[in-house]
């Protein structure tokens, strides 16, 4: 089998590399940490105070009244007001308003008559969620601003009372977290250790280490160990960070989610010993993980974009990437709370997964070897 | 003192990287047109010297004067008098021979047709005109070798700095490269070059033997030999090492990327 | 002097042979434009969705099958109760359930009906209090696409409901306008359908030559000292910045010929307009790869291998990026993180060139901006510069 006294050697020399190269260790420790911190305090995606302008040609009271009213709710502030818009493309080039709340001539006197009066929203859709969000707010607001103005109810036929689950304060960390984890996991598993074996080959020294009395299976396991533990430890961090900074609490189960997280890692580090075989070159080993890996995983897995929104060949191509499994599992336990009883499928596709890459790759490298 | 006499002189050169000194107050004195050999074993602290007289690392004390002029304050002057060629490969493998001579000359001013001339030259003096159209990277080590020699000999400098031209070559390519270097020696360069090749050394005018940062030995071939009664430049090294304690400094640590 | 020509002159004729290089630098970004330009969608559809119907009544009916036959969602179906819909919310199988209370129907033909007001005037029941309620419970892991998803579903519903009012008004031969004094509209300038794309293409753009001018700068410059090719070159009379920018112009004009491809592809591929001028295209990339080509420079005087230029650089640019506005816009932040930003070029490249292909906007409308990235542009190249002759000598 293998000998422990040498498989430390060889882990202990490649723990000393990767500390010696303390830019590549800085990153690996401090971005996560950092995104975290961007995505909680930094990208709240509530819109408010949005700006906009009214064009209002007759000023009146009720005009006027209107448009405070339009101030006074939290997602828009009136910058200002002009008489006529002729051109409301350059007043959206010009100024960083959003909508134009445009009232026709003698919109008051028009009020009381019957008939009523018509006012209408310019909305600048060159940001299409602003667009969307404004679009689904202006008739309600423009409405109720109006009807209260005259001293009217608003018609509510339908009220929608919403509950949400799982994270009610709406706090984006909870989302980011799991998500954070996978990339991370698979950036050190992946990426760090092809990257590490190819230079090895590269320069040389992996034939210095196989003529020595180190198994080929000793070599691996050896190099491969440190990156495992890093990995443990960066992904402790980002819990830990999530906890102690965002008040990210695990729902479920914790063992089970250090179990499934082993399953990932391992699954990773497959993916980096392939990489590994096929690359000739340290810069080879990058592109590709970073190709072949990082990238897929950041944009489809779920991470931040929904998958659902994809056209289907995209959302077959997520359905590949064992991240997309493995953020299932681990937003399942942190923050519905559920376990294996739930997430048995996942679970199973993960692994099958691993097991396979894991074949694959221990075969490629003994045949190169 | 007129430094003018001297092509290369250097006053108690140091270089210190923490508490390991590399270079220990060193006095070099070198003459118009010799061939002046650096010698010294691996780590002694040739390469460190000879980048502190090109302009490549600061010294921390003492001072250096090259071609007149002082390292330290007027290391631009030196550039455009000097040629080095470094231990390691260091010319462009993408490009073609002629590409890198193109390069090298433009760099130190030459152009137009006063540039196609010297390169004419240099690759008819070096063997060089059948490979101009080459890729670099495909020219066997000793070719390249000769065409790092060429590239630093372009700007036809007063002084050309040659670390380890001969590390990995056959004996016949060496021999043929010392020929070489003689030429240019008497065409009026001062060839400072070092070597831990102990049997080409006795080709040079004058040599130096450094051993854990200091200058052991210096003078012509001859002379050291009659000095120490040594029947080989070789002999004479060994017997220097016998007498200086190993290892006073410890291993030689990492030197640190500047 | 002639070291900037030699220098650009060598970098071309290296690059010339560097076919392998060559077909990356054209065929990634393009790749990634298309993966990306797809993927890259806040718009949120297919949200599966299931109802959970108390109500007998006809109206709930009809309001289901408004729900199953939008687009936007898949319709899943009736759950039996309360914990069938949670338990498919917790499988992950919907993402919004909607439930609807017994009294529904009874409820909206109050609030649809007119009565005989006081004084003969007929007043609606929604008018006066009468409404109905339904009920959504929304997955909220991914806040961002809850939300959205949330409001299309309210809006789908509103609609619904406004719909049937006019219908019912309709019945008593009245129009909505005749009970309420006002009507509202809206229309949408410059991006008609908000299509995503539109919007994401141009920062996709911005972040492909950001990629390209800092990472192949880096990447050269770590090169050459890994090589000792940097070392051979400084022992020449060629000063630093000769070096710098003799290499930083080659991977300029690269920049912006990505920048013209990536524009042209998303153009025939993607629709997406460019309303712009070309001329204050390219004065406005210029300004901006000052930026980028400095931060590339800047990381090889901190890297010793490629790799850590790599890293270093994506570190970098990872940050730069979330806090430009790429994915969520800027005066949605924090104010103190609004002011961060001010000292960020991608920012204001990216609010550029949005601005530059959906509106056509040019100089007199963004040259603050345009002043921004030149400010930010000569500190970051100065400082990069400083720091490369520092090195070097």
């Amino acid at each position: 089998m293998m000998s422990r006294s040498r498989l430390l050697t060889i882990a202990r020399k490649e723990l000393r590399h990767i500390f010696r190269d303390w830019q590549t260790l800085v990153v690996v420790l401090v971005m996560p940490v950092m995104m975290m911190f961007l995505y909680g305090y930094a990208l709240n995606a509530d819109a408010k105070d949005i700006p906009c302008l009214i064009e209002d040609p007759s000023p009146s009271p009720e005009t006027r009244a209107i448009a405070s009213k339009i101030d006074a709710s939290s997602l828009f502030s009136v910058e200002g007001s002009v008489f006529t818009a002729d051109d409301p493309a350059e007043l959206f080039r010009l100024y960083q308003v959003r909508v134009i709340f445009r009232f026709p001539p003698d919109f008051a006197r028009d009020l009381h008559r019957p008939g009523g009066a018509h006012v209408q929203a310019l909305i600048d859709g060159s940001d299409p969620n602003m667009g969307a969000i404004i679009r689904n707010a202006a008739d309600p607001i423009l409405l109720g601003a109006t009807l209260d103005v005259v001293g009217m109810r608003q018609p509510h036929v339908l009220d929608v009372r919403t509950l949400i689950l799982y994270n009610p304060e709406q706090r984006s960390a909870l989302f980011f977290v799991p998500g954070l984890m996978a990339v991370i996991l698979l950036m050190i598993s992946a990426l760090l250790t092809s990257v590490a074996i190819a230079r090895e080959k590269e320069l040389g020294t992996m034939g210095q280490l196989l003529v020595s009395p180190l198994r080929p299976l000793e070599i691996i396991v050896g190099k491969i160990l440190p990156y495992l533990l890093l990995a443990a430890v960066d992904g402790f961090l980002v819990l830990a960070v999530g906890r102690l900074a965002f008040g990210v609490h695990i729902a479920g189960n914790p063992w089970f989610l250090a179990a499934c997280s082993l399953v990932y890692i391992f699954t990773a580090l497959s993916i980096g010993l392939l990489i590994s075989t096929i690359a000739k070159r340290q810069q080879h080993a990058m592109f590709m993980a970073l190709g072949a890996t990082m990238m897929p995983t950041v944009i489809l897995s779920g991470f931040i974009f929904p998958v659902l929104s994809m056209p289907l060949p995209l959302r077959i191509l997520s359905h590949i990437i064992p991240a997309t499994y493995f953020l299932e599992i681990v937003r399942g336990i942190i923050l519905k709370g559920v376990g294996f009883a739930e997430l048995w499928k996942p679970l199973a596709a993960l692994a099958g997964e691993g097991l396979l890459l894991t074949a694959i790759a221990i075969r490629k490298f003994k045949v190169k070897l | 003192m007129s430094a003018e006499a001297y092509s290369i002189r250097t006053e108690q050169l140091t270089k210190r990287f923490g508490h390991f000194t590399a270079v220990d107050h060193i006095d070099v004195s070198v003459a118009k047109g010799e061939v002046f050999g650096f010698l010294g074993a691996n780590g002694a602290g040739k390469t460190t010297a000879i980048r502190m007289l090109c302009g490549l690392l600061q010294p921390t004390s003492g001072h250096g004067y090259v071609a007149g002029f002082d390292v330290l304050k007027e290391s631009a002057k030196i550039r455009t008098r000097i040629g080095y060629m470094s231990q390691k490969f260091s010319l462009y493998p993408d490009l073609t021979v002629s590409e890198n001579l193109k390069l090298y000359g433009r760099l130190y001013g030459l152009d137009g047709k006063d540039l196609r001339a010297r390169m004419e030259e240099m690759a008819a003096f070096l063997g060089l005109k059948d490979l101009l159209p080459r890729l670099t990277s495909s020219l066997p080590w000793g070719w390249q070798q000769r065409l790092s020699l060429a590239c630093a000999n372009l700007h036809r400098p007063e002084i050309l700095f040659l670390d380890e031209p001969t590390g990995s070559v056959d004996p016949v390519s060496r021999r043929n490269f010392w020929d070489l270097i003689h030429r240019l020696s008497g065409q009026g360069t001062t060839i400072f070059i070092t070597s831990h090749y102990m049997d080409e050394v006795e080709y040079c005018h004058r040599l130096s033997i450094m051993i854990d940062g200091r200058i052991a030995a210096m003078g012509s071939p001859r002379d050291l030999k009659r000095e120490h009664g040594s029947a080989s430049i070789h002999e004479l090294f060994l017997k220097l090492m016998e007498h200086q304690p190993l290892m006073e400094h410890g291993p030689r640590p990492e030197q640190k990327p500047v | 002097m002639n070291g900037f020509r030699t220098i650009v002159w060598k970098e071309f004729a290296q690059l010339k042979r560097d076919k392998t290089s060559l077909r990356l630098m054209i065929m990634i970004p393009m790749v990634q434009m298309l993966l990306l330009g797809y993927a890259l969608t806040t718009e949120v559809k297919n949200t599966p969705v299931a109802v959970l119907n108390h109500d007998g009544g006809s109206r709930s009916r009809e309001l289901i099958e408004a729900v199953a036959h939008n687009p936007l969602f898949n319709f899943k179906g009736s759950a039996a109760s309360e914990t069938d819909l949670r338990a498919g919310l917790d499988r992950g199988d919907i993402k919004i359930g909607l439930i609807i209370p017994a009294d529904f129907s009874r409820v909206l033909e109050r609030a649809t009906r007119l009565d005989p007001g006081p004084g003969g005037t007929p007043s609606l029941g929604a008018l006066n209090g009468e409404g109905a309620s339904v009920q959504l419970w929304v997955d909220g892991q991914d806040a961002n696409s809850a939300n959205v998803a949330r409001g299309y579903l309210g809006a789908i519903l509103n609609q619904w409901a406004m719909g049937d009012l006019r219908h019912r008004l309709e019945g008593y031969g009245m129009r909505l306008d005749q009970v309420l004094p006002v009507s509202t509209g809206a229309s949408v300038l410059f991006n008609p359908s908000l299509k995503s794309t539109w919007y994401m293409i141009p920062g996709i753009a911005v972040i492909l030559v950001t990629m390209v001018t800092a990472l192949l700068t880096g990447f050269s410059i770590v090169r050459e000292k890994e090589a000792g090719t940097l070392e051979q070159l400084m022992v020449t009379p060629l000063k630093p910045i000769h070096v710098v920018v003799g290499k930083a112009v080659p991977f300029l004009i690269i920049g912006i010929a990505e920048l013209m491809l990536a524009l042209n592809f998303a153009r025939f591929w993607f629709g997406v307009p460019f309303r712009g001028t070309y001329i204050a295209l390219l004065a406005f990339t210029a300004a901006y790869m000052l930026s980028s080509l400095g931060i590339g420079i800047l990381t090889s005087t901190l890297a010793r291998t490629q790799q850590q230029a790599l890293f270093i650089i994506w570190f970098f640019l990872l940050f730069f990026l979330l806090l430009s506005g790429f994915f969520l816009p800027v005066e949605n932040m924090p104010h103190w993180v609004q002011n961060v930003t001010l000292g960020n070029p991608v920012r204001w490249f990216m609010h550029v060139l949005r601005e530059m292909f959906l509106k056509g906007s040019g100089f007199t409308e963004l040259w603050r901006e345009g002043l921004a990235m030149l400010a930010i542009g000569f500190g970051v190249f100065g400082l990069s510069l400083v720091k490369f002759s520092r090195q070097v000598s």
